[in-house]
């Protein structure tokens, strides 16, 4: 064949020789009897003077790449497959990272069907889990309309990660376009949900990393839905070496400068993100496609212009010069610190144009230029990050004029003291993650944190007010990461600040040392608790009538006390506290509806588990009936839990017929909202179990329990688990099951160990006497 | 690890005595070691993707100890050899796989384009062997450079030759494979 030519070969050796220049002239004259061998020698010289060829990466990594295709093919998924808790139903589609699947809960009747993602083998799965673990606290408060909602995580039993999203039912941004050919204004309304949801999770402490269109899903009403929110930032590594291999799966065409640079980045990384997107929607190009000169930001008209369009397109150049142009090139910047500040400042500007108004996007701005000075100044600037936006919304232009060398700390301070909104002091925390503030270094939340910790100790200890304020938001941001440790520190330092004020203030007294008081009593010491409790609130009792806030400290505090009391045992001021803490919500119902109404229903449920099911019942129907809880911004939960807790109401009056149908209902209600195996649809399973034995529904009762007792203990509370016991040796009882003796006998041997309590005891010996006539020998004596 | 080097060396040179089993076992040996050394490679050590020369590992594992350039040169030819094989072994299984598989996978990402992945290995192979029948060295010289992983001037060393020779064998070589390659696979699309 033809590399085995030997005058083919010779001649290509001699013109490969030669100057460039020469070559054609050598060849023609060489190949002047053989128009066929001059047009080959010059498709090998074209061959020759290509780059990158396939030759031209070493054998190894095509060797590497096919061995690890075959490992991938050896734990290959197939349909029916089960993950964690859930099983595969079908491929949705599949990228660098891994596959996305349809799956559904195995272990429910309840169908409940999640877009399941699942990470390829070779990622660091250890190092993944790790960070789940970690931010799963945030990423499961991260709930807004246009965001997919984050639901379970782990991984498989090939070591891959798997993270379980809401399934979600739309088409990609891209097919959305090319689909519905959307206008100007649609699209742009859409663009600023998408850039709203963004700036949502990022108050949040969540950056996306990842955006890009085909991580846009539209649903059929026309509303858009974030998918991977959180994900990208748990699959970086957590070894720097390994940077350049996640950097491979990041999406090469949507990361930002700065992380294809290898920095680390924060909010503005899906700030631009967010300007690519905003680029396609507008041009229907893809910006890095159409993008060549580097150091210039493309215009989106100019690209218009450029790549002559299909005409299908319903946007003009002329619509897109001007405010469009100016907002998509602010987004796009390559220096971060020329962004925009936030996705929310992208969002208003965007709703600017579509109202007419005119738009901040302007290259000179004051704001601009205030932010390359302070990013300039860096070092200058004491407090380093106290914040852009803080900066920005604390300072006037003169004032930022007046700025003298070494004046900065004063001012700093004093932006810093303005800064009374915690929201300011959190969107600082997070400019902290900017590349343009913190060049290289990777901050997780938690290190953010502890950072903005360190920096309040040593810069404001002659702020002792200030200092407070911001101690206990630091200390409930490290309650909701589930880092008890350092919020019970936070919130006593938060405290002993509050003290030394001219002026301490109530509400940190009541609500950090509320907290502490929680952090007491699940650690075991309800007593010191309750004193906490107790001596907190008759302080604020005193001076509720004059400070009209101080009634939610209250009744917050008042329904803790109100839990302490019931561990305690002392039911009957329990009671009394639970009423005490809903007085305080209804003098403040409209401000806090929901809370009101959580705590009617919390104390409908004391009074149905203390035996008052009149009472109860009578409290859950004001509940179902008053207009705040019918209202549209009601959450679903609340719904569901007003309804459940006139199940246990009538539950209480052994009315159990009425209220099967609604434990039901409420089950599922619980299922979609928490997924199914979240402790509180476990509780409502349970009740479901109870109200069938009830019925004499044997049968579905002791399917529900096996199914309930056939889930790993994990973090369930050793006496749910009982309780669930207690009521499968019942039911086996009344069945006559051939084991009922000694699962009763099992039962009561735990329900009376330590980790059981008093009442589950009682109710298994009770048990133990009925089924035998009379109660087994305990095998250990020590309860009396 | 003297065992290991001192073993390699042995079989070398039973080798270059024209022993076949020595051969044989020697090819075993480095086929073994490359295979799980890529295998490594391919589970996500990516960081290390632009820097390793696996058979360069593999020859500081199983020889370590200083060889005579002759002996040197064996198993850099061996272990290119052996690369070759675990190549042409992991093609054959993917194909095998593909067609078990009934239908094909649709990406949805193509971020991860591994360079060289649309290289087809096995026509590679047999245009490798068309070449080195008519000329022999230029095979030779592909075969340590890109199989292998040898810079020109170890080439140069061990065949006895210019750098300037070898890198121009290499140029054309390289020209003469892709147009092959490129003729072959459009000849399959037809």
């Amino acid at each position: 064949m033809t590399e085995s030519d030997p005058r083919r070969i010779r001649l290509l050796r001699e013109a490969l020789d030669l100057p460039t220049a020469e070559r054609e002239d050598y060849l023609v004259r060489a190949c002047a009897d053989d128009a066929a061998l001059l047009e080959s020698l010059r498709r090998l010289l074209a061959v020759d003077a290509a780059t990158a060829l396939p030759l031209d990466h070493p054998a190894e990594l095509r060797a590497a790449e096919l061995l690890a295709g075959e490992e991938e093919a050896a734990s290959q998924l197939r349909a029916d497959a089960r993950v964690g808790p859930y099983q595969l139903v079908r491929e949705l589609g599949r990228g660098g990272m891994g596959s996305v699947w349809l799956a559904r809960r195995v272990d429910g009747q309840f169908q409940q069907q999640v877009a399941l993602k699942l990470i390829r083998l070779g990622m660091d799965s250890v190092h993944i889990l790790r960070q789940f673990r970690r931010e799963r606290a945030l990423l499961a408060r991260l709930q807004h309309p246009n965001i997919a909602q984050l639901i379970d995580g782990g991984v498989d039993e090939h070591g891959r990660p798997w993270f379980a999203m809401e399934c979600i039912d739309g088409v990609s941004l891209t097919d959305w376009v090319q689909g519905q050919r959307p206008g100007l204004v649609e699209r742009l309304q859409l663009f600023t949900k998408l850039c709203r949801a963004v700036a949502h999770a990022h108050r949040q402490l969540i950056v996306h990393r990842d955006l890009k269109p085909s991580n846009v899903l539209v649903q059929s009403d026309g509303e858009p839905r974030l998918l991977d929110f959180g994900i990208a930032r748990l699959l970086e590594p957590g070894d720097p070496e390994r940077t350049a291999t996640v950097q491979r799966f990041l999406t090469q065409d949507f990361a930002a400068p700065e992380l294809l640079r290898g920095e680390s980045a924060g909010t503005s990384a899906d700030v631009f993100a967010l300007g690519l997107i905003l680029f396609e929607l507008l041009t229907g190009l893809r910006y890095r496609a159409v993008h060549a000169d580097h150091d210039i930001t493309l215009r989106p008209s100019a690209a218009l212009t450029a790549h002559a369009h299909t005409g299908a397109d319903a946007i003009t150049r002329t619509q897109l010069r001007g405010d469009l142009d100016a907002i998509a090139t602010r987004a796009l910047a390559d220096d971060p610190a020329r962004r925009y500040a936030d996705a929310q400042q992208l969002a208003d500007d965007v709703q600017r144009y579509l109202d007419g108004r005119p738009i901040e996007a302007r290259p000179d701005r004051i704001s601009y230029r205030a932010a390359k000075f302070v990013h300039r100044n860096r070092a200058a600037v004491a407090v380093g990050a106290l914040g852009l936006a803080t900066l920005l919304a604390a300072s006037t232009i003169a004032a930022w004029q007046a700025v003298q060398k070494g004046a900065e700390a004063e001012r700093a301070r004093l932006a810093l003291r303005q800064a009374e909104a915690t929201r300011d002091f959190v969107a600082s925390i997070l400019l902290e993650a900017d590349p343009s503030k913190a060049k290289g270094v990777d901050t997780t939340a938690g290190e953010l944190l502890a950072a903005a910790h360190t920096r309040i100790g040593a810069e404001l200890a002659d702020e002792p007010a200030l200092a407070a304020e911001l101690l206990a938001l630091i200390g409930n941001t490290y309650v909701s990461l589930d880092q008890s440790d350092l919020a019970q520190q936070s919130l006593r330092e938060a405290l002993a600040a509050n003290e030394r004020a001219a002026r301490p203030s109530l509400t940190i007294a009541a609500s950090a040392g509320g907290r502490l008081a929680y952090y007491a009593y699940i650690g075991g010491d309800a007593t010191t608790a309750l004193a906490r409790l107790d001596e907190l609130v008759a302080r604020v009792a005193r001076s509720v009538t004059t400070e009209v806030g101080l009634f939610a400290q209250l009744a917050k505090l008042q329904e803790l006390r109100g839990s302490v009391l019931y561990g305690l045992g002392r039911k009957d001021d329990s009671l009394q506290a639970g009423e005490a803490a809903v007085a305080a919500w209804r003098q403040v119902r409209t401000r806090n509806p929901y809370e009101y109404l959580w705590a009617e229903i919390g104390l409908a449920d004391l009074q149905a588990a203390l035996g008052r099911g009149a009472d109860a019942l009578e409290r859950a129907d004001r509940v179902l009936d008053d207009p705040l809880l019918h209202g549209s911004e009601v959450p679903p939960s609340l719904q569901v839990n007003a309804q459940g807790v006139r199940a246990r109401a009538l539950q209480a009056l052994d009315r159990h017929a009425e209220a099967e149908p609604l434990v039901r209902a409420t089950l599922a209600g619980t299922a979609e909202l928490a997924g199914f195996d979240n402790p509180r649809t476990r509780y409502w399973r349970f009740r479901h179990a109870e109200t069938l034995h009830a019925l004499g529904r044997l049968d579905d009762a002791q399917a529900l329990t096996d199914a309930l007792l056939a889930l790993p203990a994990g973090d369930e509370a050793s006496y749910r688990r009982i309780r669930t016991e207690v009521l499968a040796a019942r039911i086996a009882r009344d069945r006559g099951a051939s084991d009922a003796t000694s699962r009763i006998g099992h039962v009561q041997a735990s329900a009376c160990s330590e980790a059981g309590n008093e009442e589950l005891c009682q109710a298994a010996r009770a048990l133990a006497i009925d089924a035998v006539g009379s109660a087994p020998v305990a095998r250990d004596e020590q309860q009396d | 690890m003297t065992s290991h080097g001192d073993h390699t060396a042995a079989l070398l040179r039973r080798c270059s005595g024209g022993d076949e089993a020595a051969y044989g076992q020697l090819f075993e040996l480095i086929y073994a070691d490359l295979h799980r050394r890529a295998r490594r490679l391919g589970k996500g050590g990516g960081a290390t993707l632009s820097t390793t020369a696996l058979v360069h590992e593999a020859f500081l594992s199983l020889a370590g100890s200083p060889l005579a350039l002759n002996d040197k040169a064996h198993f850099f030819r061996l272990a290119a050899r052996a690369m070759r094989r675990v190549l042409i072994d992991a093609s054959r299984r993917r194909s095998a796989r593909k067609r078990g598989d009934g239908e094909g996978h649709v990406t949805l990402d193509t971020s991860l384009a591994v360079p060289g992945q649309d290289l087809d290995v096995i026509a590679l192979d047999q245009a490798l062997d068309r070449l080195a029948a008519a000329e022999p060295r230029m095979a030779q010289v592909v075969e340590l450079h890109f199989y292998a992983g040898l810079e020109f001037v170890a080439i140069a060393e061990m065949l006895a030759l210019s750098e300037r020779t070898v890198a121009r064998d290499w140029r054309a070589a390289r020209a003469l494979l892709h147009d092959s390659l490129a003729g072959a696979g459009q000849a399959a699309h037809d």
